[in-house]
């Protein structure tokens, strides 16, 4: 059957399926739901030390206190967890390696009196020389954090080194770099680095979990990825994975933060202290900033190499992420900035390398754009600085260099079409790119245009097989609609993709939108599904759903048509009711599902209601080539903006941005818009403002107003979105995601419009005022 | 310590056992099941809180409950109940101002807020009546164009 | 949980206080001032006085404070008091909002220094109920509030054991820090009627728009009499331990016409009057270097005022 044959509800706007609730204030996020009188409270104990030995941990006057329940700390708890590196305990064991490590966890009767019987855990510490660098940390005199990593458990394509910080270091290769420099006439060599900011969900992390009598377990967890909590848990813990139940709450926000397991295990580990007892844990924000994740900071070495016509013959990169005290979290994200590495370029002759490394540092994790935001901040720079030294357009520079479809990627892999060079050309437009830079609002101040264009991998390592379930339940007679239940794995954290999720269905099927009802998550019930990083969302789970679909769709036709003695093939299911082009005759869902269909004979046939779809991508090669097995698929984009510099003061004021993303198929055109600006906002902020700051692993900012996000006044007065459609072959109705990526190239693109308004590069995010000043009196 | 309070809320009067140390917000969310505000920071920083206490827009986070004895609290609740402010929430709805909408309610009482004193706003205003309110996931501009809409819908 | 950090010097880093104290404080809501005083002298240090609470709610619920009791302030009528004669100036209850102090017409018409700064703090749900007192007692040095009251030579009201008036500069001691002794109560704020027309401007850097935290902040303000501008006024804040007047550029300024070379040498005076720290937030020469840039740019949004531009 060809799935692009009704696409009723897609490809069009079509509202937020639960916004008449948000506006009500109807959506209960984790903290707001109820868990009755027998509800207890957890508040963690932290490491306040950078790097210790753990000398003794003395909970007893926090046991002292009435209304305690239970105090556990690491010697509780063995196991680390991880799921594709097991190298983080619950509780820190015998040393702790970043301030705000759990080192002890309290349940008590009232969230006050968790937090103060915290407060009386007597920590003592022996210190430790510590590592608050990533390049100092791959020193060999340096200290080692995780001395015994290599005899961690973790997965084949996970390459730790023993006895450094290196938790992970992988390579990606073609061409010959001999060769390439040899061809190059201009040849630039320079270090980026980006910084570690924080995802800052509005909703912070929160997690609840009891243990019921018959030895099951259910978290409730504020979670993007409920089966990898559910698996990492309970290998960790030693249960058996179908003991533990996580069930997903509605989302206030993940952007990758929400991708692991961070806080959960603690409520488990209570729950099981506390049979029958629900016990919940919910951050303050500080804790948002030292105890859950952060997005790496980058350093990027990047050489590059142009010929005299201004073709790139080149590159030669060095990406190092600081982990921070785990890794775990950054084995893809380390395989997406070697096999994306290059940026969207044809480039023959490369030679990638992406580490991993250890600090004393809060644990790394991806964040929005799986590092693809970090490598093009780099890379998208040195292009303008090798335009420049070529004496070259930057916009032209980038069009002889962009990579197009059939162009050799890896091995054997070559590029599918792709809609990136439009994308350019749309965004550069958009900003008047050939157009004199404007007049300044006032003396003193400069204007500057800057692009860039992305890429962004969609990874085979993360693309954990999706299932989803589609059924027909039957309901009330005296009710008009017929349910139409599915089944996914992965939650809404506010991309929209139930919405997504409902319009593939009913268009699909055939049915009104209204008949569809996404069942809540669960893993005892719901279908499995990966964490949901890069952008994989819409391509495995929408491919999922597309084939549950026709599953269920085939089902009901073919009994149908045998019901009819018609081919199936002329019978059709147009809002909820089966036709057949040949006789005419119809048939409700409704009627089917409660009566079945009549045979000839007189009997009934009552075909099975359930249709069930797998994506399972071709499983990588463990042991074999792992670049070439890397890339299922690229989605691409540019952006550019138009900012203003003051130049006594440093200030930036972005007056215009333009974003143009290649979504394949725009299922949605509304919400593909909103997460296009939302993502685009979001960068601005992490490009201007946001930076984790420590000194000697001490964080600094931990509240808002010191850790400033970007607020409404920080809108420019010009934002727009341009969609294209260059269909993905692989997609469902041949979409790409977009949401993960949305803001990849503003970072890169804000920096050429300054270093154009200014004449001064800023290499090292975040862009702020201090910064440019600082660059301009030099 | 413990007080014992009358709060009107959202047209209800509910007599109340608090602590001292409760603010308004921990009453409205864990004794009245109130849940539509959001606590995001508990310091001021977030703007999720935000609730009308006698009619002015504040974050309940910052009010001790028994500072709010005898006073009218309208939540997000109460004024989807009211419909007096519907076309805001239509608009909302219709320019994409949420995504997530952990920080929906608290925009929502801070621009009906505006709306009520200002039926006419223009950009500026707008911007600077939103200024504390955080929002991770739009980038702002729904939530703009929203209020924008819904003052001009209104009659 | 709470961080105790002073700015830029900070040794460790503690989610909580090591005692960790519960929440056993007491609330009480009081109608008199010598009702308040009585309390805050019967376990003075342990009783707080309760304002707008913008500052004061979030700290009690670290469990952090040593409270015993917090006295509710706002219902005290004469610390609501917001009045305006000409003969004296203007009176500021300490618990008037800066919601209450924008919309006042003599305020807005008489003193537009406070009235730009006061704009530019926090939001408006903020606004409504934090007190201009409350942010004196605050002493923030980073305070946007605190050089404008400077520039009007305001003076502190305070009641305790006995009643005392303190200037401003005095009574502000540091970051942080304030002369108001554990048992007494900032009741209000008397700011002397303007020279002449008063001309001001605030001048104020941040990291972003919406930021709380001010980076460099410049008051100016002038007198205007028949088109001349005399007995300028100058405060910067959050380049040393509290905010403070620049006297030395005051005087330059009021002794010569304010042409670009005057400005300059009074730039001078006010970054050599500056005493900015390395912090996290920023660095002491960049500091240094805004202060420059604000003043000028302050000293000449004020002439250009005063022309009938409005930049
Ligand atoms: C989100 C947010 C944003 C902010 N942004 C800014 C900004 O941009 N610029 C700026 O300058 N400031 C800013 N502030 C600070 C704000 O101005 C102060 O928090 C506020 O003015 C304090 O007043 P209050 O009435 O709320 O004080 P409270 O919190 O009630 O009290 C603060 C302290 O002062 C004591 N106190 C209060 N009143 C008296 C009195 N009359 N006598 C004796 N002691 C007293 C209290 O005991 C307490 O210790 C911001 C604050 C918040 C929460
Ligand atoms: S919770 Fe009140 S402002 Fe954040
Ligand atoms: S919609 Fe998620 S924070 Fe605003």
């Amino acid at each position: 059957m060809n799935p692009v044959r009704k696409t009723q509800w897609l490809g069009r706007p079509f509202p937020r399926i639960e916004a008449g609730l948000k506006v009500a204030g109807g959506i209960r996020y984790l903290d707001d739901m109820a868990f009755g009188p027998d509800l207890v409270y957890a508040a963690i104990v932290h490491s306040t030390r950078p790097h210790a030995r753990l000398v003794g941990v003395n909970t007893a006057p926090a046991q002292a206190l009435e209304g305690v329940l239970a105090v556990l700390t690491g010697r509780d708890v063995p196991g680390r967890l991880g799921h594709a590196l097991a190298d983080r305990p619950i509780l820190a064991h015998d040393r702790v390696r970043y301030v705000g490590e759990p080192v002890a966890v309290v349940a008590a009767v009232s969230p006050e009196l968790a937090v103060a019987a915290a407060q009386r855990v007597k920590v003592t510490y022996e210190d430790l020389p510590g590592v608050f660098d990533s390049e100092k940390a791959l020193r060999p005199d340096a200290p080692l954090l995780h001395p015994q990593v290599d005899e961690y458990e973790r997965r084949a394509f996970v390459h730790p080194r023993a006895g450094t910080n290196l938790a992970h270091v992988c390579r990606a290769r073609r061409g010959d770099m001999e060769a390439g420099w040899q061809a190059a006439s201009t040849v630039l060599a320079d270090t980026y680095r980006g910084a570690p900011i924080q995802h800052a969900s509005m909703e912070p992390h929160g997690a609840v979990a009891q243990c019921h009598p018959d030895g099951t377990i259910t978290l409730w967890a504020s979670t993007q990825a409920p089966f990898v909590q559910q698996a990492t848990i309970a290998q960790t813990l030693g249960l058996d994975p179908r003991r533990l139940h996580v069930r997903a709450a509605a989302v206030g926000g993940g952007f990758g933060g929400k991708s692991f397991v961070s806080i959960e295990a603690l409520v488990v580990l209570l729950a099981l202290a506390l049979p029958g007892r629900p016990v919940k844990l919910v951050l303050q924000r500080a804790e948002e900033f030292t105890t859950t994740f952060v997005r790496p900071a980058l350093l990027a070495h990047v050489r590059m190499g142009a010929d005299r016509h201004g073709k790139l013959t080149a590159l030669e990169a060095h990406y190092v992420w600081d982990a921070g005290a785990s890794a775990d979290a950054l084995i893809e994200l380390a395989w997406a900035a070697a096999l994306a590495g290059t940026g969207p370029y044809a480039i023959p002759h490369v030679d990638l390398t992406s580490s991993v490394v250890y600090t004393n540092h809060t644990p790394a994790a991806p964040m929005r754009g799986n590092g693809m935001a970090e490598v093009h901040w780099a890379i998208e720079q040195h292009m303008d600085r090798m335009a420049a030294a070529l004496g070259m357009d930057p916009m032209s520079f980038r069009l002889r260099n962009l990579i197009k479809g059939g162009d050799p990627v890896w091995d054997g892999q070559v590029m599918h079409a792709t809609g990136l060079e439009q994308c350019l050309r749309q965004v550069a437009q958009a900003v008047r790119w050939q157009a004199a830079p404007g007049k300044p609002s006032s003396a003193g101040r400069r204007r500057g245009r800057g692009l860039a264009v992305m890429w962004s991998p969609v990874l085979r390592h993360m693309a954990i097989s999706a299932t989803a379930v589609v059924r027909l339940e039957s309901s009330p007679a005296a009710e008009a609609i017929q349910p139409v239940v599915v089944e996914v794995g992965s939650p809404d954290t506010g991309q929209g993709f139930a919405t997504l999720v409902v319009q593939l269905v009913s268009s699909l099927l055939g049915v009104p939108p209204e008949w569809v009802q996404l069942q809540p998550i669960d893993t005892a019930r719901s279908s499995f599904s990966g964490p949901g990083l890069g952008g994989q969302l819409t391509w495995s789970q929408g491919n999922a759903i597309v084939r549950a679909v026709q599953d269920l769709r085939g089902r009901l036709l073919s009994a149908v048509a045998q019901a009819w003695d018609e081919p199936p093939g002329a019978l059709d299911i147009v809002e909820g009711v089966i036709h057949s082009h040949a006789s005419h005759r119809s048939l409700s869902l409704r009627q089917l599902v409660q009566e079945g269909v009549r045979l000839a004979d007189g009997s009934v046939l009552r075909p099975e209601l359930r249709g069930e779809g797998r994506f399972e991508p071709t499983a990588p090669d463990e042991a074999g080539d792992e670049q070439a097995l890397g890339v299922v698929h690229f989605s691409t984009g540019a952006q550019a903006v138009e900012v203003e510099v003051d130049l006594e003061t440093g200030t930036i004021d972005v007056l215009h941005i333009a974003s143009a993303f290649d979504v394949g198929h725009a299922l949605n055109p509304d919400l593909v818009v909103a997460q296009i600006k939302g993502g685009a906002m979001q960068a601005l902020s992490a490009t201007l403002f946001e930076q984790v700051r420590r000194a000697d692993g001490i964080p600094l900012n931990v509240r808002l107003s010191d850790y400033h996000l970007a607020t409404i006044l920080d809108l420019p007065p010009t934002i727009e979105a341009v969609v294209v459609e260059v269909p993905q072959g692989d997609g469902p109705f041949g979409a790409r995601g977009v949401s993960d990526h949305a803001g990849v190239g503003l970072a890169p693109a804000i920096a050429n419009a300054v270093a154009q308004a200014t004449g001064v590069r800023i290499t090292a995010m975040p862009i702020t005022p201090e910064h440019v000043w600082r660059a301009l009196q030099t | 310590m413990r007080h014992e309070i009358t709060l009107h809320v959202n047209g209800h009067e509910h007599r109340l056992q608090v602590e001292s140390h409760h603010t308004l917000l921990d009453v409205l969310r864990r004794q009245l099941g109130l849940t539509g505000t959001k606590h995001g920071c508990d310091c001021g920083e977030c703007g999720a809180c935000s609730i009308w206490l006698n009619d002015r827009l504040v974050l309940s986070c910052l009010v001790l409950a028994a500072e709010a004895d005898g006073a009218h609290v309208l939540t997000v609740e109460g004024l989807a109940a009211s419909g007096e402010f519907a076309h805001l929430q239509e608009a909302f709805i219709e320019h994409h101002g949420m995504q997530c909408g952990f920080c929906t309610a608290g925009f929502l009482m801070a621009a009906a807020a505006l709306l009520r004193e200002n039926a006419r706003p223009d950009a500026a205003t707008i911007r600077a009546a939103l200024a504390g309110n955080l929002c991770r996931c739009t980038g702002y501009h729904g939530i703009l164009r929203a209020v924008q809409t819904a003052s001009r819908m209104r009659r | 949980m709470c961080i105790l950090k002073e700015d830029g010097r900070l040794l460790e880093f503690h989610f909580s206080d090591e005692a960790g104290c519960l929440h056993t404080f007491d609330y009480v809501r009081v109608r008199d001032v010598n009702e308040a005083i009585a309390l805050l002298q019967a376990a003075p240090g342990e009783v707080r006085p309760l304002a707008g609470g913008t500052e004061l709610v979030p700290a009690l619920q670290t469990g952090r404070l040593p409270v015993r009791c917090v006295v509710d302030i706002k219902g005290i009528a004469p610390l609501q008091e917001l009045a305006y004669r000409p003969d004296e100036g203007l009176y500021l209850g300490a618990v008037v909002t800066f919601d209450r102090l924008l919309a006042q017409p003599e305020v807005r018409r008489l003193y537009p220094l406070l009235v730009e700064a006061a704009r530019q703090i926090a939001s408006p749900a903020v606004r409504n109920r934090a007190t201009v007192g409350g942010a004196v007692c605050v002493a923030a040095a980073y305070s946007d509030w605190l050089p404008a009251l400077l520039c009007q030579d305001a003076v502190g009201l305070v009641m305790g054991a006995a009643e005392r008036r303190i200037p401003l500069a005095e009574f502000v001691c540091g970051d942080g820090c304030t002369r108001l002794a554990a048992d007494e109560l900032l009741v209000g704020l008397w700011l002397p009627s303007p020279s002449g027309a008063a001309v001001g401007s605030y001048q104020k850097l941040r990291l972003g728009h919406g930021s709380r935290i001010t980076l460099v902040g410049a008051a100016i303000q002038a007198h205007a009499h028949d088109g001349q501008l005399q007995d300028w006024r100058m405060a910067l804040t959050a380049v040393g331990p509290k905010p403070f007047r620049v006297s030395a550029a005051e005087a330059l300024l009021n002794q010569e016409n304010p042409t670009a070379a005057v400005i300059a040498e009074a730039v001078l005076r006010a970054q050599a009057a500056a005493a900015p720290t390395d912090d996290f937030r920023a660095g002491a020469d960049y500091r240094r270097a805004m202060v420059g840039v604000l003043v000028r740019r302050g000293i000449e949004t004020v002439l250009a005022r005063v022309r009938g531009a409005k930049p």
